[in-house]
């Protein structure tokens, strides 16, 4: 009773893992939710996601058959929604090498019971992300000669000066990478699922998955190293890979791209996006599969304090634009800038800003960071906000730049808000299998966690015996 | 519980990763060798409608390309001769031959002879003869010995490489005008040296940016 | 002749990239998916069904593996002389447009036309051409032509034709009830034949009828000199020219010479030249009074009252200045403009448009003459081809002889009267009551389908026919190839009718020239008069008339004015002039130039007049079109520019019109551009606006004094190529005065004070060789288009169709910009062409991630089609916006017959690659062989002229060798007025402007500030 007392003393830290489950619940807890049989409301929800995920192909194969009229780009907004969704996805794949990476290097000890789920999610992001580099090209099946491809045929090389053989290069690298992490971390858990695995075929897959993986002391320590080196690798691909994608913009001559602030900019606003996305998964999956008591209050509550920081910050870059934009006295950077606020694209201007600067403002009381329902809601307008944000910067520079007699606007059309629903098909989709079939939580990582826990309630326990003599 | 996989497995996995591994590059390489135009082009020699032998009208008559390709002086196109051009000399030479039936009968009827091409650049390519042929550039360099061939082949990749290959560096395939339909000439001295004399002489500096043959 | 098949038609370039849609299957389907690039491209495809098209699109990667495909080469069986193939080859022919001849030269490659040139040596072109010329092309390879006679609506054989014909002429006894119905006869051969029709059937009447007629010109030369007189005006000779409603720079000019000969006048090289000066007074904002110095906006029928308070101001003729006008800014306007104009006697010039009724021409007559103008800024001559009848009067005793049921033959050669004629005759009815009749067109219209027959008419590129200029210089012209559909001319059916001596097109000409020569040496004359294109002295006899005043003044008492009525103005208009280009889609999708709309007419009313009728007034535009952001629904680029209908009623007919707010127009007049809304067309002129001659009466068939206009409860979709009017106060399209520029010369320059500029590359050195540049003079250009469509020929350019239009994603490699300048209430306009500027440094290039477009070492921005990948970033990196994206497939399903229109030399593009102004490197590259054939020698300046500078009227495009201290362009680059446009972004373009100049009258200066 006394340690409740102390349990309940809010100087002292929420516990990472409620109720003090044995290593074995927590074992059964997460694997369980892939070993029970698969529940119809399973193949309902990917029934409905896959032919989202279908539309997406027809709308590609439209595309490619058509050309680029199908959607409303034109001329001057040459870019507009394909460019739009890259980067809106790219940008939330972040938040899962943020959380896996730099919180792991930071010995966060609270990223365990998140960080599985959120590297899936980036490498599903990444997925849906690298759709439209490829396909917003007027003839993707010439876009390999983006690739650095030895050709003796041709002797031409690309353009190593264009900011997109960058992006190649940057978004690739990033995929890869997180592949990496997110598989070596998977090691260790698809050995036990292998281990627990009941019927053959489970035993083959799950084999074959886990990599001969046999938990020797030898196996520990080449795991740990291989997990601190790739930590180490994809550290700056965080920093890097939306730096690069916001070089398309910066490294351009357009008033509203053509800006320094871009990099930062851009990879606070993606952190921001990345972490909204996880909050409204995990409310949903934690809720879903019962493990509250693994993902608790704490790490949603610790999402929501980062969402309030990269928010603001990204509210300061929005500011210092204008600042800027006025300051430099440049009148095609001045114009720009006004016209994005009372132009004819007021509307999404006025959306993004109170999307991305104002809503995460409420995470200051606590009340609303720790309330589920609200912070679901803020994270879905977190996201429709930096979606905009990212339309904004398109389509408002090129709408109108340096020649009026060249202005224009731009009309979707059905295509381009089919293809761009369907992305969130795929994502789903993919996500779904992942939670059907790979351990949503990094169980050893879990009970890692737990037993450097446990040690700490034994101190808290001396503790109340001093004060009650 | 047994574990399917033994330990002993590994070393196959390795084995057998290292082999996919190999076989991925393999295919890449074949890929990169069969698509490359050199082997995917040269070697065309589809059958012509009437068995015309530049073996024996160029190479052991000695007729000049110039004959019958008379405009590559001075246009674009070598042109194709008009059956008249043939008829010229097979009035009398040869007026009954079966071999020749064609040929007559497109004179008298006036349809032309549906040669097939076999030297063909993709449209978006603009290669000219005149300023190839006057710059002192034998159809030998593109064409290869037709005066060898009983039917013409294609030799020579005629790939965007090969072309930039001549243009980067045209003192080789550089030689007098007045040989440049003696396909087997040989200079009498180092061909190199010649070249660039000819170069200085006549101010050649072919171009190697894209509008030079795009347009 | 050689012929690589698929050469000529563009489609081996899809091939060669991509293999793709190689099979006849895969391209039958395409064909079916786009029938036509001006239809909706999207709309045909989007009927397919969604598995076809997976299957295809991903198919396509296994398409590329194709092995290629056989080629047939198919040489000619017997050599032709002197004729290389592949080399084009010109020749001099004619094209007649509004009533008078312009030379031309036609380029031919292997056997088809593929370009029309002016004729340098022709005395009306001097190497220009008009929009309606450089777009021939198009229309003679139109699908949609009549392809074969037609008798009761049914294609029949030539042969019956002929039958028909042989017993018809037979039955024609003295040629009672026989009526031939023609266009103003313009050629002297062909006037020959009419000569020898009228008098083998005595009886018969020949009708002479144009829906742009010039009744009123004449019967004012009528009025002034008791004779009819073809009016010549010198603008070179003029200092101060006032045009009265007359658009002779635009709409109203006969040849491009009048363009020419302004430009002349406008040239300022160095700061002390002299520069005319041009008053323009008129209703509709014309791109003659954009280039004016002085403009104001007046109903058109008030330019009576103006023009004789001027004669008045003048002293010139016996009235006292009207109450019109009288103490208000017009007549402040008149005294100005009088005070100038007496100023500079003999070197003044007067001209009043064809809309104007004859006593207003007749007093401008008088004006030239007492300020001494005539003989020295205007000469008349005498026509040998002058009609005596007034056109309306002649078609409206037709008219009561067909519902009389008087004529039982009737031969219409061309003009397509029964769509243009005035409704009140009501034509289309009338023919149908005759026994036989036949009808000569190119296509098959609203007349073709009236009459009986219709014959096939061959395109003036495909006959023999010679034609006069306006100084009666015979033009010859030559046909480029033969008839694609056997058509026949027009005197070759009248020959046929009247068994006229000779019966082939090519003896009627030149047998008519011949007998005319010399016997001797009549071959080498008649030889020499092809070559040239021109017969040498044959301009009509000049006069010395003297207006008759008191005829004159009696004539001018101006009729009440009728202030209160809306005034409506019918126009020809710049894409199908009086309907007859209709289906030509180069035409129709080139923007009107003052109102920038494409593939459409619109009913244009000032801001106040829409106001007044309650008309929802694009807000920017009463706002002196300004776009007022804020309220984002009034600005027509997010209203999907629908704009409000009215009904116009003139004489119970009534018809409903889209409305748009033109600045500049005159306060209660309406324009409203005849020849749209065709009925029976060719699928391009389908849809294409409203038709104005539905409203056009014998009685009032230009200005109509009071139409009664009410807004309906309908919206109409306007598209148009610019939908922003003001530069927002940006150097962009600088101009200055003439005495400002003479104060300080570096007034231009000091619009913008560009900080020292740092490259982030380093400099590449373009000191050697050749380094191509251009200038664009504002002050020569009045934006007629016709460097545009010159473009579009030459380099492929496909044509989109107005929805796609409406989606932004136009072609046109020159964009025509134009922007309102000065106040709302007396706008003035700046025009100017937008092509490719070549950056030395261009934002496009390190963009691209596949070096797709790159930098020639002559300074070239090269664009290699077959490398763009098409992610746009290049059009997103461009300042000038001036790249072209090929959305879709453009030139997919080209009709075959349409495909000779391509040029061999440019790449015709696949859908999904950018493309671009290239300064006609196809031409750079042709002009450096041959001279590299040449023996070396070095390219003379001039030699190499894009396809726009070749063109342009006002010769204000100069294209050459800007290393050359001594070519044209570099002259021109050094003056003062030389500005490049964006240039404070470092991009250094090689195509710089040379500002415009307004030699404003300070009189009026307040005006203007």
């Amino acid at each position: 009773m006394a340690d409740l007392a102390v349990r309940n003393d809010p100087h002292v830290r929420p516990r990472l893992v409620e109720g003090d489950p044995s290593l074995h619940q927590v074992t059964e807890a997460v694997s369980s939710i892939i070993e029970t049989r698969t529940p119809y409301s399973w193949w309902i929800a990917i029934a409905i996601t896959a032919s989202i995920a279908g539309v997406l192909k027809l709308c590609l194969g439209w595309l490619v058959y058509n050309g680029i009229g199908v959607w409303g780009n034109n001329q001057p907004i040459a870019w507009a929604w394909d460019i739009t969704n890259f980067v809106f996805w790219i940008g939330i794949g972040h938040a899962g090498t943020l959380i896996s990476a730099i919180l792991f290097l930071f010995r966060q000890k609270w990223r365990t019971s998140i960080n599985r789920f959120a590297e899936a999610m980036t490498l599903f992001a990444v997925a849906c992300a690298g759709i439209f580099p490829l396909f917003h090209t007027g003839r993707p099946w010439r876009a390999y000669w983006l690739f650095p491809v030895p050709n003796t045929d041709l002797y031409m090389w690309p353009n190593f000066r264009s900011p997109l053989v960058w992006d190649v290069f940057a978004v690739s690298t990033y995929a890869t990478v997180s592949a990496l992490f997110w598989y070596v971390g998977l090691v260790p858990d698809l050995a036990t699922i292998r281990d627990r695995a009941k019927t053959k075929g489970r035993k083959i897959a799950y084999g074959v998955l886990s990599l001969g993986w046999r938990g020797s002391a030898r196996h520990w320590r080449n795991y740990e190293m291989a997990y601190l080196v790739l930590a180490g690798i994809s550290t700056p691909l965080v920093l890097s890979v939306h730096s690069v994608v916001s070089f398309d913009f910066a490294a351009s001559l357009l008033p509203g791209w053509h800006t320094t602030i871009f990099p930062p900019y851009f990879v606070a606003g993606a952190i921001f996006s990345g972490f909204a996305m996880v909050v409204t998964l995990m409310v949903v999956a934690r809720w879903v599969f019962k493990v509250e008591h693994l993902v608790t209050m704490k790490h949603l509550e610790n999402m929501n304090k980062i969402m309030l920081a990269t928010g603001t910050v990204v509210g300061y870059a929005y500011a210092s634009e204008f600042f800027i934009a006025w300051y430099s006295g440049n009148p095609y950077e001045k114009f720009t800038f006004l016209n994005r606020a009372f132009g004819p694209y007021w509307w999404a201007y006025t959306l993004m800003v109170s999307c991305n600067v104002i809503s995460p403002q409420f995470f200051w009381f606590k009340k609303l960071r720790t309330s589920i329902p609200f912070m679901f809601v803020i994270s879905l307008v977190v996201n429709v906000g930096m979606w905009f944000e990212r339309f904004v910067i398109i389509g408002t520079s090129l709408h109108r730049d340096f020649m009026p007699s060249a202005w224009g606007y731009y009309h979707p059309t059905i295509i381009d808000m089919l293809t761009f629903f369907g992305t969130f098909g795929l994502f789903l989709t993919l996500f779904l299998l992942f939670l059907r079939f790979l351990p949503m939580i990094a169980v050893s990582e879990v009970k890692g966690m737990m037993a450097t826990q446990k040690m700490h309630d034994a101190h808290l326990e001396a503790v109340a015996q001093a004060v009650e003599h | 519980m047994a574990l399917i996989f033994p330990k002993t497995i590994d070393q196959y996995v390795r084995i057998g990763g290292a082999l996919v591994a190999v076989m991925a590059l393999g295919g890449i390489g074949a890929y990169v060798y069969f698509s490359h135009p050199l082997v995917a082009d040269t070697g065309y020699s589809p059958v012509q409608p009437v068995p015309y032998s530049h073996k024996l009208h160029a190479g052991t008559l000695g007729i000049d390309c110039y004959y019958c390709h008379n405009t590559v002086f001075k246009a674009a196109h070598a042109a194709i001769p008009a059956t008249e051009t043939c008829m010229n000399c097979h009035v009398r030479v040869k007026p009954q031959s079966a071999r020749l039936e064609k040929v007559r009968n497109s004179y008298a009827t006036g349809e032309p002879i549906p040669w097939i091409q076999i030297h063909k650049l993709p449209d978006y390519v603009y290669f000219n003869h005149s300023a190839h042929i006057n710059a002192g550039v034998s159809c030998v360099s593109c064409h290869g010995r037709i005066d060898q061939m009983m039917e013409v082949k294609q030799v020579k990749p005629l790939n965007m490489g090969f072309c930039l290959d001549c243009h980067r560096n045209p003192a080789p395939n550089l030689r007098p005008v007045e040989f440049v339909t003696k396909l087997g000439w040989q200079p009498d001295r180092d061909p190199e040296e010649m070249g660039r004399e000819i170069i200085a002489a006549k101010h050649i500096n072919p171009p190697t940016n894209c509008s030079g043959c795009h347009r | 002749m050689i012929q690589i098949k698929t050469k000529q038609t563009g489609k081996k370039y899809w091939r060669s990239l991509d293999q793709l849609a190689q099979t006849p299957a895969f391209m039958e389907w395409l064909h079916r998916e786009f029938p036509s690039s001006a239809e909706e491209v999207i709309d045909g495809a989007s009927r397919r069904n969604v598995l076809k098209l997976m299957a295809a699109s991903f198919g396509l990667a296994g398409l590329t593996a194709c092995r290629r495909p056989v080629e047939h080469i198919l040489p000619n069986v017997k050599g032709v002389e002197d004729y290389i193939p592949g080399k084009p080859y010109f020749y001099a022919t004619a094209m007649v447009h509004n009533g008078v001849a312009q030379g031309l030269l036609a380029e031919v490659n292997d056997g088809r036309p593929t370009k029309i040139e002016g004729n340098p040596e022709h005395p009306f072109s001097l190497g220009a051409a008009n929009v309606f010329q450089q777009a021939a092309i198009l229309g003679l390879y139109d699908p949609d032509r009549a392809r074969s006679p037609r008798q009761d609506g049914k294609d029949v054989d030539w042969k019956v034709l002929d039958d028909a014909l042989k017993t018809l002429s037979g039955s024609l006894g003295q040629g009672d009830g026989l009526r031939f119905l023609s266009e103003s006869v313009t050629s002297p051969s062909f006037a020959a034949v009419q000569a020898a029709a009228l008098a083998k059937f005595p009886k018969a009447k020949w009708i002479q009828y144009d829906a742009i007629s010039q009744d009123e010109v004449r019967a004012g030369s009528q009025l002034a000199f008791g004779q009819q007189l073809v009016v010549r005006p010198r603008f070179d000779k003029a200092k101060v020219i006032l045009a009265l409603d007359s658009d002779f720079l635009g709409l109203d000019a006969d040849t491009v010479l009048s363009v020419k000969e302004f430009s002349r006048g406008r040239k300022v090289a160095a700061e002390t030249d002299e520069m005319s000066r041009l008053y323009v007074v008129e209703s509709r904002f014309s791109t003659t009074g954009a280039t004016a110095d002085h403009r104001i906006k007046m109903r058109a029928s008030e330019i009576k009252a103006f023009v004789s308070d001027l004669a008045a101001a003048l002293k010139v003729g016996g009235n006292e200045l009207k109450v019109v006008g009288q103490g208000d800014k017009k007549s402040k306007w008149i005294e100005a403009v009088a005070k100038d104009l007496g100023a500079n006697r003999g070197k003044g010039l007067v001209v009043a448009g064809p809309r104007q009724p004859a006593a207003v021409h007749a007093m401008v007559h008088l004006i030239n003459q007492a300020l001494g103008n005539a003989g020295e800024t205007v000469t008349y001559y005498k026509s040998t081809l002058e009609q005596t009848r007034p056109q309306l009067e002649a078609i409206a005793e037709l008219a009561g002889e067909l519902s009389k049921g008087q004529v039982s033959t009737l031969v219409i050669l061309g003009g397509n009267p029964a769509y243009s004629a005035p409704v009140d005759l009501d034509l289309a009815a009338n023919i149908k009551k005759v026994a036989t009749s036949i009808y000569v067109g190119l296509d098959v219209d609203e007349t073709a389908v009236a009459c009986k027959w219709s014959i096939a008419e061959a395109h003036f590129l495909e006959s023999w026919g010679d034609a006069l200029a306006p100084d009666g210089t015979a033009t010859i012209q030559q046909p480029m190839i033969a008839p694609l559909y056997y058509g026949r001319t027009q005197a070759e059916i009248v020959a046929a009718l009247t068994g006229y001596k000779d019966q082939r097109p090519y003896d009627i000409v030149r047998n008519y020239w011949t007998a005319k020569f010399a016997k001797g040496d009549a071959d080498k004359l008649w030889r020499h008069a092809l070559h040239d294109g021109v017969i040498p002295n044959t301009t009509f006899a000049e006069v010395k008339p003297v207006v008759d005043a008191k005829k004159v003044n009696g004539a001018i008492q101006p009729a009440a004015q009728s202030a209160s009525g809306m005034e409506l103005v019918f126009t020809p208009n710049w894409a199908t002039w009086d309907g007859r280009f209709a289906n030509n889609g180069w035409l129709q999708e080139i923007p009107e130039p003052m109102s920038k709309i494409t593939w459409d007419n619109a009913a244009l009313v000032s801001p106040a007049t829409a106001k007044q009728l309650g008309l929802s007034t694009h807000g920017w535009m009463v706002k002196g079109y300004k776009a007022t952001d804020t309220e984002g629904h009034s600005d027509p680029t997010q209203a999907g520019n629908f704009v409000d209908m009215i009904q116009i009623e003139v004489d119970g007919r009534t018809l409903e019109a889209p409305v748009f707010v033109q600045p500049g127009q005159a306060d209660g007049s309406i324009t409203l551009a005849l020849g749209y809304g065709r009925t029976e067309c060719g699928h391009v002129a389908k849809g294409a606006g409203v038709n104005a001659y539905k409203l056009r009466t014998s009685k009032a068939p230009w200005i109509v004094a009071d139409a009664k206009v009410s807004k309906i409860a309908k919206q109409y979709q306007i598209v148009q190529t610019q939908e922003h009017g003001t530069m927002e106060d940006r150097p962009l399209l600088r101009e200055s005065t003439l005495a400002e520029y003479r104060k300080e010369p570096n007034v231009i320059k000091e619009m913008l004070e560009v900080p020292e500029l740092v490259g982030l590359y380093g400099d590449w050195d373009y000191s050697k060789g050749n380094q191509w540049g251009m200038t664009i003079d504002l002050n020569a250009c009045v934006g007629c288009n016709a460097c545009t469509i010159a473009c579009q020929a030459e380099n492929n350019i496909p044509i989109v169709g107005k929805d796609q239009v409406n989606r932004g994603r136009e072609m046109h490699w020159i964009r025509m910009d134009r922007y309102f300048v000065g106040d709302e209430e007396e706008p003035q306009a700046v025009m100017s062409p937008v092509p490719c500027m070549q950056c030395e440094t261009a934002p496009c290039e390190n963009v691209c991630p596949v070096a797709a477009t790159t930098h020639s070492p002559e300074g070239l921005n090269d664009m290699a089609y077959n490398r763009c990948v098409g992610t746009r970033y290049c059009s997103n990196n461009c300042p000038y916006k001036v790249r072209r994206f090929n959305f879709l497939a453009w030139n997919y399903g080209t009709p075959e017959v349409e495909m000779m229109k391509f040029n061999p030399d440019v790449t015709v593009r696949m859908r999904g690659v950018m493309e671009k102004c290239t300064y006609c490197v196809q031409r750079i590259q042709e002009t450096k062989i041959q001279a590299k054939l040449e023996g070396h020698r070095p390219i003379k300046d001039g030699e190499i002229q894009t396809a726009c500078q070749q063109t342009c009227p006002a010769d204000a495009i100069v294209f050459g060798n800007i290393n050359d201290p001594n070519s044209g362009v570099s002259k021109l680059k050094k003056q003062k007025r030389n500005y490049g446009m964006l240039e404070e972004l470092n991009t250094k373009p090689r195509t710089t402007y040379l500002a415009k100049l307004r030699n404003t009258n300070e009189e009026l200066e307040a005006k203007h500030g």
